[in-house]
């Protein structure tokens, strides 16, 4: 278990329009930020990258069913500790809870593989907690990453 | 965005984009396709550009590697770097592509 931590004040926001070609914009702020504070590895910095990939795309597919013009606000912040980054993703769509996703089989061979699942299986690996809340306007994502 | 490939006698080389997410996937992915419908039979993904891979890419190459084995194809990986290559591994799907050093390495196996 991760002992407890104070969240820092500190955040860092970029609002982005519900279109694919953000991936990259999103995934350069966070690595940009992680960066400039001095948190964690190489690696931690690819591994919430590739989180954040995840949960945008889910985003931009279910929630806002594909279409562009939905605003998602990305914020992050370094805990206190420096031993946490959390990004946070807020969106206006229809309500989709990651965390209710089945895993996949990732033994199954290639004929049985489905098409989805996949993504939340990758952000649940590559970060330690991830919290989802809806409250029937916005739709709010945490995500914890425990640096190395 | 434009996929580009490369042709070795009929092998077709398809060159990864360098981020190989979501929306990179659907070039990706119509190119494969369009290549497949053409009648190529021997495709190697070229990864040596590639240094960030999404679960869009992963469906992508799974799709793509389905249709070609149905055919009696074939889909080979090549110059995958460190990071790609674990989330390959976490998905257990190394053990379903095959995967080479070098896409020269990939040719003498489609020889």
């Amino acid at each position: 278990m991760a002992e407890p931590d104070k969240s820092s004040n500190e955040w860092f926001e970029l609002q982005i329009d519900s279109d694919l070609k953000n991936l990259e914009v999103a995934a350069e702020f966070v690595a940009k930020t992680m960066r400039r504070l001095g948190a964690g590895s190489v690696k931690d910095v690819f591994d919430v990258q590739l989180a954040l990939d995840e949960a945008l795309t889910n985003v931009i597919e279910h929630a806002y069913e594909g279409q562009q013009g939905g605003k998602i606000i990305i914020r992050c912040a370094l805990s206190d500790s420096k031993k946490e980054f959390t990004v946070k993703l807020v969106d206006y769509g229809k309500p989709f809870d990651p965390k209710a996703v089945a895993a996949p089989d990732t033994e199954a061979a290639l004929e049985d593989r489905r098409r989805g699942g996949l993504g939340i299986f990758f952000m649940k690996h590559y970060i330690q907690t991830v919290k989802y809340a809806a409250n029937g306007k916005e739709n709010e994502l945490t995500m914890t990453k425990l640096l190395s | 965005m434009s996929v580009e490939v490369k042709t070795v006698g009929e092998v077709k080389i398809i060159l990864v984009p360098k981020r190989f997410d979501a929306y990179t996937a659907s070039s990706v992915e119509a190119e494969l396709t369009r290549l497949i419908n053409e009648g190529a039979r021997k495709i190697i993904c070229d990864f040596g550009e590639t240094e960030y891979l999404a679960s869009a890419g992963l469906r992508v190459l799974i799709t793509a590697s389905k249709s070609l084995n149905r055919a009696g194809g074939k889909l080979l990986l090549c110059s995958v770097k460190p990071y790609v290559q674990e989330v390959f591994e976490i998905s257990g799907l190394n053990k379903i592509f095959k995967m080479y050093g070098s896409a020269d390495a990939a040719l003498q196996e489609l020889k």
